[in-house]
């Protein structure tokens, strides 16, 4: 059983993954062990049925213009003779406010088609806000309001669910 | 009539905290008494603070007085205890959903501050082990 320990992690090796001599071992111990060779059998089906499934699925799909497609898309960026993009066009003074016209009209129709998630934008700083007062209105958690003073007696505070238990000291007070 | 109930509904919402704080928080006081010595046994009458017990090393627990008063805020009501000493109790603030008690034992100089909410219950040891046994108590506002 140790043995089978030892051999199970080569019984997945492919082709040359194993040196001469841990191979020669292997075949070795696979010749006297019939469980190791049902093992190995049974990888090496479902490694096959594997293959085979990935091989008939990417039969099945046309990779014809995958190639052309690549190419066009580099081609689209970086123009026929590779060239690196040209810089965008700079916008003069006189652009400008039609710029900024450009960018408010878009950023209202934005607003306009989320107009929930606008609106809960905006309100969400109120909120925090909101939950901030709350809180501290609130106050902290009770358990956190403990002032156990002994006069020279050691206490424990024990804290539970159901409220804190308080142990002191056995010694007199000094 | 709807404008006379609303009135009386405002003025009700409006009277109950303060007449609550008037008429004072109503506490329930326990003592209780655990033991190291003998076999392990609860006393049924103290079987509700056994989540707090339990965390303790005594293993039998017997309820010894039981006692509800209304205390006053910032008025001491004093309670006297099995071995003879007295136990201080004083409401220093009464909120909607928590208490600040001042619990004083003067006889083994014990003095604590205790904030709890209207949910729970302070268990305090009142006096030290002797003979393998202890004095608590546990005190429920509310109550």
């Amino acid at each position: 059983m140790k043995e089978c320990t030892r051999y199970a992690p080569m019984l997945t090796a492919r082709d040359g993954e194993l040196a001469e001599a841990e191979r020669g071992e292997l075949e070795r111990h696979l010749a006297g062990c019939g469980e190791c060779r049902a093992i190995r059998l049974d990888l090496r089906a479902v490694e096959g049925l594997v293959g085979f499934g990935l091989t008939r699925a990417a039969a099945g799909r046309d990779f014809g213009g995958f190639a052309d497609g690549v190419m066009g898309r580099l081609g689209g960026q970086q123009g026929a003779a590779g060239q690196p993009l040209p810089s965008p066009p700079r916008t003069t003074g006189r652009e400008m406010p039609r710029v900024r016209e450009g960018v408010l009209s878009r950023l209202g129709a934005w607003f306009r088609a989320h107009r929930a998630l606008a609106i809960g934008t905006a309100l969400a700083p109120v909120a925090v806000a909101a939950l901030v007062l709350y809180l501290s209105l609130q106050g902290g958690a009770p358990d956190d309001d403990l002032d156990v003073v002994t006069e020279g007696r050691s206490a424990t505070v024990l804290r539970t669910n159901d409220g804190p238990v308080i142990l002191i000291g056995d010694g007199e007070p000094t | 009539m709807n404008r006379f109930a609303l009135a009386v509904l405002c003025g009700t919402l409006l009277a109950s905290p303060g007449a609550a704080l008037a008429d004072g928080v109503p506490v329930r006081v326990r003592v209780l008494e655990g033991s190291r010595q003998g076999p392990a046994q609860m006393d049924p009458a103290v079987s509700d603070l056994q989540s707090q017990l339990s965390l303790l090393a005594y293993r039998r627990w017997r309820q010894v007085q039981d006692d509800h008063r209304q205390l006053e805020p910032g008025k001491t009501a004093t309670f006297t205890l099995p071995n003879g000493n007295p136990l201080e109790l004083t409401v220093l603030e009464a909120k909607k959903d928590s208490v600040t008690l001042q619990l004083r034992v003067p006889s083994h100089q014990i003095s604590s501050r205790l904030k709890i909410s209207k949910e729970q219950r302070i268990v305090y040891q009142v006096a030290p082990e002797k003979n393998g046994a202890a004095l608590f108590v546990s005190i429920r506002p509310w109550q």
